[in-house]
């Protein structure tokens, strides 16, 4: 090889070397002078580790103020794994308290992270364990875990929230946005000098907590509506049962419960078919609850007059069936009233028939059953429904007495409560304020604007036939005198696997009152009970003894005046025989004790709850009168008063996050000012204070 | 052969700059590992750096003491006998990170890969010299490309990627300099080139996750025995899309940005550079020293860096040019092409502008295996420019 040749080869590679040299050069200064500026801010960054530091979420109350989900602060175990000292030995102990196996602590511990999660929320207990051992690189935060001090009261409403305080269920989900506040965080700096200050304290960011919500429900009336439930689940044992209450003019839905539910507090071992919140989110055949729909459609639309009559002579031919009546025999002659107080199948086909799938599907739609109510609950439904064009005259002549066709129980409802508010038709929600954590009202719920459905005079008259099937029809077991309920029951055969069974029904009742002027709807319906399957024997009662108390909850007064029956039929149950009625005493504040004999000099009987030496609460409150006897649950806990004041505790000397947390036990608020170490206070140390009260605390860095 | 000869055909230039780069490297070392002490010791790194640089100088004074003519005469035995030391590490081989790279002799663990490649050089350089022609077409790359193919499919089968691909930059580079026809050596170069490319390529093209899942799964199921682990995989694919694996090996790199972009124009000082002294830089006193030198000496330090690497190299190539036979030229250019070619990629790799694959920076990265390889290349250098003056007769 020629050395011309060599020498060229070498000169060339010389020429790479150096092209190479001069790439990593140009590149050096790209990265050093070009992005030198955002790199080191980038550095800064990784030096200083965040503590998340979780919002509290918003609490849920009552309509009138009573806390149903509250958050309460619990810890959380975190750990640097930079700073851990002997990984091994504190894996160990961590692993012991946490109860975690000792090689998941050692992984996480020794992890390549500048933050690893040990526990999420521990009991109060174990993470006191774990902080007298003051192990070196083992944090501490505090995280909210949801606690729903009625356990399964309106669990279904309420709904389910997750670890990372996100809502999976219920209100938690639909209004997550406001209940979970902004996380705030501690910003904690690495010694610069390699040296590991555990916990050096350096910016502290405090979280924003979240908005609070004030429901429609009412806990008072979510009660009775449990106890209820309770109750139809003890007689038919059915294999689920619901009842949804509405306040008329509004839409605002007053309870919402069903069987079989869950403690909201172990929500995590409940199925989730028991879970699911199936009053919204199933349809079922409303059956007779229907017909007033039809019947309602028919007046209406023009073509049915109340004067009208109808014959029935026990079955009525359409084309590709024979519709039979209930009544063996038929119900004869009958005005439309009547029909409806009987409950004929027969009158109803030929109402249905005068109106023609046309205006029925339009009468369908106005009141609103072909779309969901809107209610503000995740997962909702729409039910079945065969559409005008195809629709036979078959098919027409079952869905005029509420077979075929499919509706939610809210969906239900809400038509019943169309007729109850002349005519108008507003949608159910369960939402009437979004507060911010310190009370101030920060939204009021705006529905969208009522839809007139019917004419208040159809509306008025349907009422009428509506308070007739109560006073004289299918419906008298629900009957109280003076209440002027109104409503329609339902006995629904169910439909599987596509076939019309004659085994499992859906007893239902759907209704108002007073008929006058209706304040509360309501319906009941009990999914295959046992034992009988009549909606007048299965739901109607349980909606009579729900009225029955609402009325005097809610201090409806009752109607001596109402006009005379057209017919004379035995009362089925007399709900308000002559019983003694006695106001309740107020007993809140007073010993257990105590206030068990002032209840009972009040001819009450008591039912004591929780723990404590003092009654904290009552139901039913004070000032209600109740008949005698009627038991007066009283909630006991810890005495208040006096003790009530929390003495304000020497802080000097300690860091942002131990001040953070002595004041949070305490249920004292704080504001910090400055970094580093605890300097001054104020109030000073040993001042009495009410819970919630502020301390400043100035801090400032440490002098060594 | 007096002495008082050796010591005056020394190459004393060259000899500077190493002293320069091992003095660098044991204070840089020290101020990356002292935060973290070993044995409750920390000079542990820099103590024992200190004793593989000493090691080193002796070795490369013994070295420029041999002939390299009598060096590759036993290039056959070398060859073998350094199959052998690559299979045992595959058999009784200690294993880090994934990967078996070790042999433990007594209390020192000795990286057989490491001194491959000088093998190589040699082995390969005395097959080259050897020829009476160079090489004109395509089959006669043959011969040369199945010498190399065998150990590197072996450090391929450890798994080291990195020094895998230090080999194919010894061939091309000794090839180059042997005077082989351009057009069949730019052919194979491209064909090199553009295989790794169309791997990136194939990444991006098909989703970065997707097709690290498939290039994952498929040596599980057998069907290609690919020779990368998980976590080279991942490496490349940082290459391609740094936001893919941002804890991982995505981590390495964001670091090593962070630490030499921080450094400016003239660093935060030794012992001051808070994203090393923090351990936030992995593998701080080996793989990304280079990240450590752009922190705390800045780019003032760097650059220098780089040019005294650069002084190494050129002086590479003048012994190279002025060696008295093929023989001597080839292995200069060898030498030079390997220092060269870690010195791109691990560099390169700390900028981002090469993947992460672990090769150390020579003369720098702490490590005994490489401290003493490197200066054994010196010491062949040495020899080779001690000789020069016969080829002007």
């Amino acid at each position: 090889m020629s050395v011309v040749n060599l020498r060229k080869r070498t000169v060339l590679l010389f020429c790479i070397v150096l092209a190479a040299l001069v790439t990593l050069a140009g590149r050096l200064a790209w990265l050093q002078f070009y992005h030198g500026e955002s790199l080191r801010q980038k550095a800064v960054e990784s030096r200083t580790r965040e503590v998340p530091i979780e919002a509290k979420r918003g609490t849920i109350y009552d309509r009138a103020g009573r806390p149903l989900a509250i958050s309460v602060n619990v810890d959380s175990v975190f750990a640097i794994p930079p700073q851990v000292r002997d990984a091994e030995a504190t894996a160990r102990q961590v692993a012991d308290i946490l109860g975690l196996s000792y090689e998941d602590a050692l992984y996480r511990l020794t992890r390549d992270r500048a933050f690893v999660w040990l526990a999420r929320k521990v009991d109060e207990e174990a993470a006191q364990k774990l902080k007298l051992l003051r192990l070196p690189g083992i944090g501490f935060t505090q995280e909210a875990r949801r606690f729903y001090p009625h356990d399964r009261l309106a669990a279904h409403v309420l709904g389910v929230v997750g670890t990372d305080p996100v809502g999976l269920e219920g209100i938690e989900v639909t209004y997550d946005s406001y209940l979970r506040g902004i996380p705030g965080k501690i910003v904690v700096e690495y010694d610069a000098r390699g040296r590991t200050i555990p916990q050096a304290m350096h910016k502290y960011f405090p979280p924003q907590d979240g908005m609070s919500l004030v429901l429609c429900l009412d806990q008072a009336i979510q009660y009775m509506v449990e106890r209820e439930l309770d109750r139809i689940q003890a007689e038919f044992s059915p294999k689920r049962a619901g009842i949804v209450v509405m306040e008329v003019k509004t839409g605002c839905i007053l309870a919402m419960g069903q069987r079989p539910t869950y403690d909201a507090n172990r929500w995590s071992e409940a199925p989730l078919e028991v879970r699911r919140n199936w009053l919204i989110s199933d349809s079922y055949p409303p059956g007779s609850t229907f017909k007033p729909f039809t019947l309602a459609a028919a007046v209406e639309a023009g073509v049915v007059k109340w004067t009208d009559r109808f014959f029935d002579p026990g079955s009525i031919a359409v084309p590709g069936k024979r519709v039979r009546c209930w009544k063996a025999g038929g119900h004869g002659s009958q005005d439309a009233t009547e029909a409806l107080v009987n409950s004929c199948n027969v009158a109803l086909v030929q109402m249905g028939l005068r109106l023609g799938p046309d205006r029925f599907a339009e009468y369908y739609f106005r009141f609103g059953l072909g779309e969901p109510t809107g209610i503000d609950l995740p997962g909702e439904a729409v039910g079945l429904f065969i559409p005008a064009g195809q629709m036979r005259q078959v098919d027409l002549a079952v869905m005029s007495f509420g077979q075929t066709l499919t509706v939610t129980p809210i969906q239900m409802l809400m038509g019943i409560n169309t007729i109850a508010n002349d005519g108008l038709l507003v949608r159910p929600h369960l939402l009437k304020e979004v507060r911010s954590p310190e009370g101030d009202l920060l939204l009021t719920y705006q529905g969208p604007p009522p839809r007139q459905v019917l004419s208040p005079e159809t509306a008025r008259e349907m009422r009428r036939a509506m308070e007739e099937v109560v006073r004289e029809g299918t419906g008298r077991t629900t009957y109280l005198a003076g209440h002027r309920l109104a409503g329609k029951t339902g006995t629904s055969q169910k439909v599987m696997g596509g076939v019309v069974s004659s085994q499992a029904h859906i007893a239902s009742f759907a209704g108002f009152g007073p008929a006058d002027d209706p304040v509360v709807s309501a319906i009941v319906v009990a999914d295959e009970p046992q034992g009988s399957m009549y909606g007048g024997q299965v739901a109607a009662p349980a909606f009579g003894r729900l009225m029955y108390d609402i009325y005097r909850y809610l201090d409806v007064a009752l109607r001596p005046d109402e006009p005379p029956k057209r017919r004379t039929l035995p009362p089925v149950v007399d709900l308000a025989p002559d019983v003694e009625v006695v106001e309740v005493p107020s007993v809140a504040g007073l010993p257990s004790e105590e206030a068990r004999k002032v209840l009972h000099q009040a001819g009450l009987a008591v039912r004591l709850e929780g723990e404590g030496p003092v009654a904290v609460d009552q139901w039913p409150p004070a000032g209600a009168t109740v008949p005698e006897q009627t038991a007066v649950v009283v909630k006991q806990g810890p005495a208040a008063g006096e003790d009530d004041l929390v003495v304000v505790p020497n802080l000097e000397g300690r860091t942002m996050r131990e001040v953070g947390e002595i004041l949070n036990r305490l249920g004292l608020r704080f504001s910090p000012k400055g970094s580093g170490l605890a300097w001054a206070q104020d109030p000073a140390p040993g001042v009495l204070i009410r819970p919630g009260g502020v301390v400043e605390v100035e801090f400032r860095p440490p002098t060594d | 052969m007096t002495a008082r000869r050796f010591w005056r055909n020394l190459d004393y230039l060259l000899i500077a700059v190493t002293l320069a780069l091992m003095a660098t490297s044991a204070v840089v070392v020290y101020s990356a590992s002292h935060m973290a002490p070993v044995n409750g010791d920390p000079a542990y790194y820099l103590k024992r750096q200190l004793l593989w640089i000493g090691l080193g100088l002796a070795v490369m004074i013994a070295v420029a003491l041999i002939h390299y003519e009598e060096l590759a005469r036993l290039a056959t035995v070398l060859y073998v006998a350094n199959l052998g030391l690559l299979v045992a590490v595959l058999l009784v081989g200690q294993q880090t990170k994934g990967a078996e790279r070790w042999l433990t002799l007594g209390p020192v663990p000795v990286q057989p890969s490491e001194l491959a490649k000088l093998v190589i050089i040699l082995t390969l350089a005395s097959q080259l010299a050897r020829r009476e022609e160079p090489i004109r077409r395509l089959y006669e790359f043959i011969p040369p490309f199945v010498h190399v193919a065998l150990p590197m499919a072996l450090i391929l089968l450890q798994p080291d990627l990195g020094t895998a691909m230090v080999f194919v930059g010894i061939v091309f580079g000794v090839l180059f300099l042997s005077g082989a026809a351009w057009k069949p050596l730019a052919a194979l170069a491209g064909a090199a080139l553009g295989g790794a490319a169309g791997l990136t390529l194939l990444y991006l093209r098909y989703g970065v996750a997707v097709a690290g899942r498939a290039f994952l799964d498929l040596p599980r199921l057998g069907l290609v025995p690919l020779p990368l682990r998980e976590y080279q995989v991942n490496r490349l694919i940082v290459f391609a899309d740094p936001s893919f694996d941002l804890q991982g090996a995505g981590y390495h790199l964001a670091q090593s940005k962070i630490a030499i972009g921080s450094g400016g124009l003239w660093g935060r000082g030794l012992f001051q550079g808070t994203q090393t002294q923090l351990n936030f830089l992995p593998e701080q006193h080996t793989d990304f020293i280079f990240s450590v030198i752009g922190e705390e000496l800045g780019f003032a330090g760097a650059a220098l860096l780089l040019l005294l690497y650069f002084v190494f190299m050129w002086r590479g190539l003048w012994i190279a040019a002025r060696a008295r036979d093929r023989l001597g030229t080839l292995l200069a250019g060898g030498i030079v092409s390997m220092l060269a070619f870690q010195v791109m990629v691990n560099v390169g790799m700390t900028l981002g502008i090469m993947p992460i694959t672990g090769i150390p920076l020579p003369f720098m990265s702490y490590g005994g295996s490489s401290m003493v390889t490197k200066a054994a290349a010196v010491g062949l250098l040495l020899g080779i420019h001690r000789r020069r003056h016969r080829i002007q007769f």
